[in-house]
């Protein structure tokens, strides 16, 4: 229903009331000028006042004939000024901050831009925080974080789309990519899963990545989910596409590998065999953390020619106090820590804390004391609790702590066997997903040992000359490689 | 959906269940020692650890007889409340009136048992190994069979002895013209020790071998590394490089120790002969010391200590030789390294049988490398 601007005054007020529901937000200005009678129409707390009183009703009242639409748009020193015809359109736009003039006989209405947004000022990233580089994180306005994003890839080949998604709730989303080598089918995908979209409401970014994901049904995340601008434009700089989503401090890229959730913007920062260290440290941690309570699993269950006999004696005296299977022992203490976890995280930062020292130390001394666990099953749970959080992504850190559970449980039944059982199941399971249609497990399959050099390894900046294939960048190569090793430097005489 | 839960229930229902052993309700047996009792029955000696919370000891030693050797575990079992496993076997003591009569069907079920490492360490014993067994000298390991175990690997990473695993043992029976050796243990002051060596004949005990002379066979069998040595040298041989002519620190018996040394040795038939065998050894290593003021620094010196060396260990190596010919053995392997040259021109029985009539020279090639700085 298109309603148009009526033409007189009493009429406009009442269609106007009408649109907001007879809210009390909605503040209406009457001038009587020069015989003309201007309607002015604002929300209340969305508008800037002192730009309002000052340029928009100082200009309006000191003027020296009376106004005309024309007059309105062009001698009114604000930037942004619109003519709308349509009843239904000005609403929204005095949602979002504007100031309506009416003059009583037109059918036309100018709009003023002066939006009073409440946003926070740029902070250090909480979640994904950084040791070394570049400390903000985005905040929940996009105008900022746009802002943010413009200043750090300074080049015109950004290309930034702009979509609406949610059907009763809308939220502004903005589709970023670099022209030159963002791949065209990947752009494609990301934006039609996009617009595609019905749905009533998009909370956040990882809402929206929930709902445009390849797979729903696994537990691994397939696109990346950060808070840190310095990350969210490197993957840009690389090829890769990336989604804001405005009233979200998190940014969401695609594709992504499985690796690439073990890497952190850190590693670039560091010299490359510290990187590459510490990737295969946050690898092995990974692999340690799924594996390492089912193994203890399986070898006191069943496997007990494995312990090797220096470590029997410690094993078997821990266990001979210990009431239950060793599965009941293991999945009792793995929840103790899921719960030391929750609670730490749900808790007041000060309560916080006392939290982490009750439950890390006192039940822990206890449990062993009581003959409910045995003091090395501490050992392996905190090593694999504390290996799960090396995940640089939160996300990814989560899932490794879940797919313990079924693991243990399957060492519980089968032993080893149920242990290979499940890493097979997983590595099946990986090797079926995909990222925005590329393969998840990209470097290892399809197998392309160069593009090890950016995802498993962190080789030196004149080495590492190529984009990764999987992403299926336009332009491959980052620079020629063959120039960049010569180095001029000043010649000793 | 559901094909996933298909998959699930299958999965529960039809597969099989590994019987479950959880560790504080095992006894798990870390050595075994076996006697030979009355005609056609074995003693088994079986080291244990079971867990225990009230107390520290974590081991004990249980002892039963039977037919088999795996009818001792079973036989065992109704002495202890724990179930007795055998995974975590690694050493197997046997006595030597028991290998006289061959280990052959010992080894049968230990190679075939999948539960039993094939890197376990295998040894003879000439006192009961109920006895050794028995003995609570076992240092800072928590049980005898432990220490045992530990004083064999050790010995073997020192290269002191030879390599003793199962599967070695398995092999050097099986394989032509080798005959196997094992450690063999006794007791000193009821605390256990390595004696020696063991002979085989193929699995049968022929009779032990002193621990002076395992170096010697060490030589001849393996090439080493870092092993360490000491000989006795005739009394005046070094007379002429002494400090001083009449010096009281000359006199008595002239000692030599060695480390540090490596030795590549080379069998060879001289002319497709069986019987006439040449051995070159290359020693290397370091003097350590000596025990009369030999001034080294004087030309020739290190030459001569070098060539009374040789001459000496040459009478050794030839005393060694005389000794496997008397038993009929051939631990050395001439007849494995005259097969591998001469393919099918020797059989088993004619290879047993030419043992007594090898004749054996040594070329011996002993080199010094460093000796220190002396003053």
């Amino acid at each position: 229903m298109d309603t148009q601007v009526p033409l007189t005054k009493e009429e406009y007020i009442k269609e106007m009331k009408k649109q907001f529901n007879d809210s009390p937000d909605l503040i209406c200005k009457e001038f009587q000028f020069r015989n003309q009678t201007l309607v002015i129409h604002f929300v209340n707390y969305q508008v800037k006042k002192d730009l309002l009183e000052r340029d928009l009703l100082g200009t309006l009242t000191s003027a020296k004939r009376a106004w005309s639409v024309e007059d309105l748009q062009n001698k009114i020193p604000l930037a942004s000024s619109t003519v709308e015809r349509s009843l239904a359109n000005i609403s929204p736009a005095l949602i979002h901050g504007s100031v309506s003039v009416y003059i009583e006989g037109e059918s036309q209405v100018v709009l003023f831009a002066l939006p009073n947004l409440e946003r926070r000022a740029l902070n250090r990233a909480e979640t994904e925080s950084l040791v070394f580089g570049p400390q903000i994180s985005f905040t929940e306005s996009l105008v900022t974080n746009m802002n943010v994003i413009r200043w750090r890839l300074d080049t015109d080949d950004l290309v930034v789309e702009k979509l609406i998604v949610g059907e009763r709730i809308k939220s502004e989303v903005r589709l970023v990519y670099l022209k030159s080598l963002a791949n065209e089918e990947n752009v494609q995908t990301m934006r039609q899963r996009i617009s595609d979209l019905k749905v009533d409401e998009v909370e956040d970014t990882s809402v929206l990545g929930q709902m445009i994901e390849d797979s729903s049904s696994t537990v691994f995340p397939q696109l990346i989910t950060t808070e840190l601008p310095d990350r969210f434009c490197n993957s840009i700089s690389k090829g890769r596409v990336g989604v804001l989503v405005d009233k979200s401090p998190t940014t969401l890229i695609g594709p992504m590998s499985f690796f690439n959730f073990f890497e952190s913007t850190e590693d670039l920062y560091m010299r490359w065999n510290m990187g590459t260290f510490i990737r295969f440290l946050r690898l092995f941690a990974m692999f340690l953390s799924i594996v390492l309570t089912p193994f203890y699993v399986a070898a006191l269950t069943y496997h007990y020619e494995i312990i090797p006999s220096s470590l029997l004696i410690s094993l078997g005296q821990s266990r001979a106090t210990v009431p239950f299977p060793p599965v009941i022992e293991a999945l009792l203490l793995e929840m103790l820590i899921e719960f030391l976890r929750e609670a730490g995280a749900r808790l007041p930062t000060k309560v916080g804390q006392t939290m982490g020292i009750v439950g890390g130390i006192v039940l822990g001394q206890a449990a062993v004391k009581a003959g409910f666990t045995s003091n090395i099953l501490i050992i392996i749970i905190a090593l694999s609790a504390l290996a799960s959080f090396t995940a640089p992504s939160y996300l990814m850190g989560s899932a490794i702590r879940i797919i313990r559970f079924p693991i243990i449980i399957l060492a519980g039944a089968w032993g080893l066997i149920g242990i290979v059982f499940a890493l097979s199941f997983l590595a099946i399971h990986l090797l079926k997903q995909h990222s925005l249609g590329r393969p998840y497990l990209a470097p290892l399959y399809p197998f392309e040992w160069k593009d090890f050099n950016d995802t498993i390894f962190r080789t030196t900046f004149q080495k590492n000359d190529r984009r990764p294939n999987y992403i299926m960048t336009k332009d491959r190569y980052r620079f020629d490689k063959q120039k960049s090793n010569k180095k001029n430097d000043v010649k000793r005489i | 959906m559901k094909r996933i839960s298909m998959m699930i229930c299958l999965m529960i229902l039809c597969t099989g269940c590994i019987p479950k052993s959880y560790i504080e309700k095992l006894g798990i047996i870390t050595s075994v020692g076996y006697d030979a009792a009355g005609e056609d029955k074995l003693e088994g000696t079986l080291v244990v650890f079971q867990f225990d919370p009230t107390t520290s000891n974590t081991s004990q030693v249980i002892s039963s007889q039977s037919e088999t050797s795996k009818g001792i575990r079973y036989e065992a079992n109704r002495l202890t409340s724990h179930r007795l496993v055998s995974g975590q076997v690694r050493l197997e003591v046997f006595q030597d009136k028991l290998a006289e009569k061959g280990l052959e069907k010992f080894m049968d079920t230990l190679s075939r048992d999948a539960k039993i490492s094939d890197m376990g360490y295998l040894a003879i014993s000439d006192v009961p190994t109920k006895e050794l067994m028995g003995s609570n000298q076992s240092e800072d390991a928590p049980n005898i069979g432990i220490y045992l175990q530990n004083l064999i690997e050790k010995s073997v990473k020192n290269q002191t002895i030879p390599e003793s695993i199962l599967s070695v043992f398995v092999r050097d029976i099986q394989d032509f013209g080798i005959d196997p050796v094992l450690p063999l243990l006794s007791m000193k002051e009821d605390k256990p020790y390595i004696k020696g060596l063991g002979l085989f004949r193929e699995d049968i005990y022929a009779g032990p071998l002193s621990e002076e002379d395992i170096y010697h066979l060490m030589l001849l069998r393996q090439r080493s590394k870092d092993t360490e040595f000491q000989l006795d040298l005739e009394n005046d041989s070094l007379k002429d490089y002494y400090k001083k002519e009449s010096d009281n620190v000359n006199e008595g018996p002239l000692h030599v120790s060695l480390n540090d040394l490596s030795n590549k040795t080379s069998i060879h038939a001289k002319g497709n002969d069986f019987t006439n065998q040449v051995v070159k050894v290359e020693i290397k290593g370091r003097l350590l010391e000596i025990t009369k003021e030999i001034d080294l620094k004087q030309p020739g010196a290190i030459k001569a200590i070098e060539k009374q060396i040789e001459k000496q260990l040459k009478t050794r190596l030839e005393r060694l030789v005389d000794k496997l010919k008397e038993d009929g053995v051939d631990p050395v392997g001439f007849g494995k390294v005259y097969n591998e040259e001469h393919r099918d021109q020797l059989t088993e029985e004619e290879w047993r049988s030419q043992i007594p009539n090898l004749n054996v020279e040594f070329d011996i090639d002993m080199k010094l490398l460093r000796y220190g700085i002396s003053e």
